[in-house]
């Protein structure tokens, strides 16, 4: 065992992992996110804390994930290169690892001007730091942990149990280099990969062909991005404006027609899931519903994925 | 009485106007016709000195851009009377003292049309603010 | 070149605020191949400024002299009658020409008349765009000609993020992704298996962490000679 976190045993015991999103609330009410992690509870291996997700102020991910780990419920807290430099990240890790933090995620981040993309003023004037990307910060938690070695080269007292993840966007642009970016993280020691939202099955089953090309399925934990659907046009929207996500008209139009728009999104997300774990190489979902946790007991339960295994 | 100078393309002026018979009032507006070889020549601080002396505006005659014979000429005359105005509006003269007129003939009438036009514009911005700085 | 655009005449007129001379001091290099404060600027500035200024009924004099560079000491030392003459200088060059004009002239207040930017090209007419970070430790040789740093909005090292789209940044449809120029480019020269190699975090020590930079060139320095 790496780290010894529920989602590492999960998965090395073979089972299909499953992972949820929790966002922070934009203050510093404890409540919410007991509310939420209520809503959540049971219903995945792990939790992806966001961290200051569209570059908007909101409670931090590591506090956060202290909320969670304090309650039984196991965080990934997420970990943007966007905020911090190695020195601020290194120490946030060692803080976070002391209070049985076990899982973190590492991400550039949106950029700051994101935070003034929606209807919220955000801090798109801020100094962003970037100091290491996403793919050198997976190796400075390796480093963390298999060589007790901060990045500069001096030792810790002890090396940091973690299990380390990456994202991955397989079927964003520039196309080309997608399964290279997938290998890098791979080989800079990511354990787990969550990918984008997934919608069209074909395109991203030969994205994941590609990976066993590589062999890189047998190397990492691929959990597959599932965004539950609260409308078509919010399937349009995305298949417009999200980078790196593409939904077929098909289920656009399927979406579009129901009477019942989120009901049909509840069975859209299960058949995606379902589709996704026929795929070789797909070891996992992470489910994301926005604003709206209470459809994930549904979803992972329509899935068959519930009850989650203790391991 | 507005003051106006007037720069002109020595192809866009009237034969009998021509230095040094260049009339000092046309319309009943006190003008000062400067004649150049091209309006290439014309830069932007040329549009900008003649306002620290009070003047209301200025009318540069240049030729159409396709028929300019400095080719590129007529053109960049148009993108430094815009760099022009939007000085003089950054220090409150209001965008629009300075106006081109590209054309391709060199009649009086053309001039007194144009010139209506002009100070009809910047008498809706009121008198020049820099007006009594000793205007020669 | 260094690019640089000239500050609102409103800021500078608050930056001479009291002074009745004034002298707007251009440069001839960068600053004026980018139109921010060459001797054509330094002409529109000054006759803004005084156009500025008679509105508002203040009597100040405002000289204008341009020099072929300000960050040459020889160049800023033939205009020195000049600037002692004044209350103030407007210089109009780079950041770099102003501290040099203010630690040739001490006791002389240099405040500066334009913003600058980066370090880039004129792209098209009009138009500037940013080309290098001034990083300090260049790679351009694995990214295909096209620096990483200064054109990837986050300056990823190992390849886009995952905001790219149809060529343009996550940032703006303004924004060309720097990380597709690289790869487009890579995969002309057939050298996209350069990115497959982990580029390990950037020793920035050659950039903003090693306090203020100095470059030497040992074979051109004399010791014994006092620089004057
Ligand atoms: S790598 Fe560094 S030195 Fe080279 S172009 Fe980019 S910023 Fe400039
Ligand atoms: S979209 Fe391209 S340029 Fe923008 S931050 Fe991502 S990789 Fe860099």
């Amino acid at each position: 065992m790496k780290s010894g976190s529920n989602l590492e045993k999960v998965l090395s015991a073979g089972h299909t992992a499953v992972t949820a999103e929790l966002g922070p609330p934009m203050g510093c009410n404890a409540e919410t996110v007991r509310k939420k992690m209520e809503l959540l509870r049971g219903t995945a291996d792990a939790f992806n804390v966001t961290d200051c997700q569209t570059a908007v102020v909101r409670m931090s991910s590591i506090s956060t994930s202290i909320f969670l780990a304090q309650a039984g419920m196991e965080p990934v807290m997420q970990m943007t290169c966007r905020d911090r430099n190695r020195i601020a990240i290194q120490s946030d890790i060692l803080g976070a690892a002391a209070h049985g933090i076990k899982n973190c995620l590492c991400i550039a981040g949106d950029h700051q001007s994101f935070g003034a993309k929606g209807k919220l003023k955000g801090h798109p004037g801020s100094k962003n730091v970037y100091d290491v990307d996403s793919i050198q910060l997976v190796g400075i938690l390796r480093g963390l942990r298999d060589d007790a070695r901060q990045q500069g080269g001096d030792p810790l007292d002890a090396s940091v149990p973690l299990f380390i993840g990456a994202a991955w966007t397989p079927l964003g642009d520039p196309i080309e280099i997608r399964t290279i970016r997938l290998a890098k993280k791979v080989n800079a020691g990511a354990d787990f990969i969550q990918t984008q939202a997934v919608y069209d099955i074909k395109r991203f089953s030969e994205a994941m062909q590609k990976a066993r090309d590589r062999g890189l399925h047998e190397r990492v934990a691929i959990l597959a991005g599932i965004i539950v659907p609260k409308s078509g046009g919010m399937l349009a929207y995305m298949n417009k404006s999200v980078p790196g996500v593409v939904v077929p008209q098909e289920l656009i139009d399927r979406m579009k027609a129901a009477s019942d728009q989120r009901a049909e999104g509840i069975k859209i997300a299960v058949e995606l899931i379902q589709q996704v774990l026929q795929i070789e190489g797909v070891r996992g979902v992470h489910i994301q519903a926005i604003e709206w946790e209470e459809a994930v007991r549904e979803v992972v339960g329509g899935a068959g994925l519930l009850p989650r295994p203790t391991v | 009485m507005s003051h106006i100078y007037v720069f002109a393309c020595q192809h866009r002026i009237p034969r009998d106007w021509r230095p040094p018979f260049s009339p000092e009032e046309i319309n009943g507006h006190k003008v000062r016709l400067i004649q150049l070889p091209c309006s290439a020549k014309l830069s932007t601080v040329h549009m900008l000195r003649p306002f620290e002396q009070g003047i209301d505006g200025i009318l540069v005659m240049a030729c159409s851009e396709d028929t300019c014979r400095s080719l590129e000429g007529s053109r960049r005359a148009r993108m430094r009377v815009r760099e022009a105005n939007s000085v003089l509006e950054e220090v409150g003269l209001g965008d629009c003292r300075v106006m081109l007129k590209q054309r391709n003939g060199s009649e009086p009438a053309m001039y007194r049309d144009a010139l209506e036009e002009l100070v009809a514009q910047t008498q809706a911005l009121g008198a020049s603010p820099t007006r009594g700085n000793n205007v020669t | 070149m260094i690019i640089a655009e000239r500050k609102p005449v409103a800021e500078i007129l608050n930056m001479i605020e009291g002074a009745s001379t004034v002298l707007v001091a251009g440069c001839a290099t960068c600053v004026a191949d980018c139109m921010a404060g060459g001797e054509r600027e330094v002409g529109i500035l000054a006759s803004a400024m005084r156009i500025a200024l008679v509105r508002e009924g203040k009597a100040v004099e405002i000289i204008e002299v341009t020099v072929e560079r300000q960050c040459e000491r020889e160049f800023i030392e033939r205009i020195r009658e000049l600037v002692e003459k004044v209350d103030v200088v407007i210089s109009t060059a780079c950041g770099i020409g102003v501290q040099a004009m203010a630690e040739r002239y001490r006791n002389k207040p240099i405040y500066p008349g334009v913003n600058t930017t980066f370090l880039g090209l004129r792209e098209e007419e009009g138009l500037w765009t940013e080309r290098c970070a001034a990083c300090g430790d260049c790679t351009l040789h694995l990214t295909g000609g096209i620096c990483p740093v200064a054109r990837c909005s986050k300056s990823l090292l190992n390849g886009p993020c995952g905001g790219s789209r149809e060529g343009k940044c996550e940032v703006s449809e303004e924004i060309a992704c720097g990380w597709q120029l690289i790869i487009d480019r890579l995969i002309e020269l057939g050298q996209l298996d350069r990115l497959e190699a982990n580029i390990p975090p950037k020793n920035w020590a050659t950039s903003r962490d090693g306090g203020p930079r100095k470059v030497i060139k040992k074979e051109l320095r004399d010791e014994k000679r006092k620089q004057s």
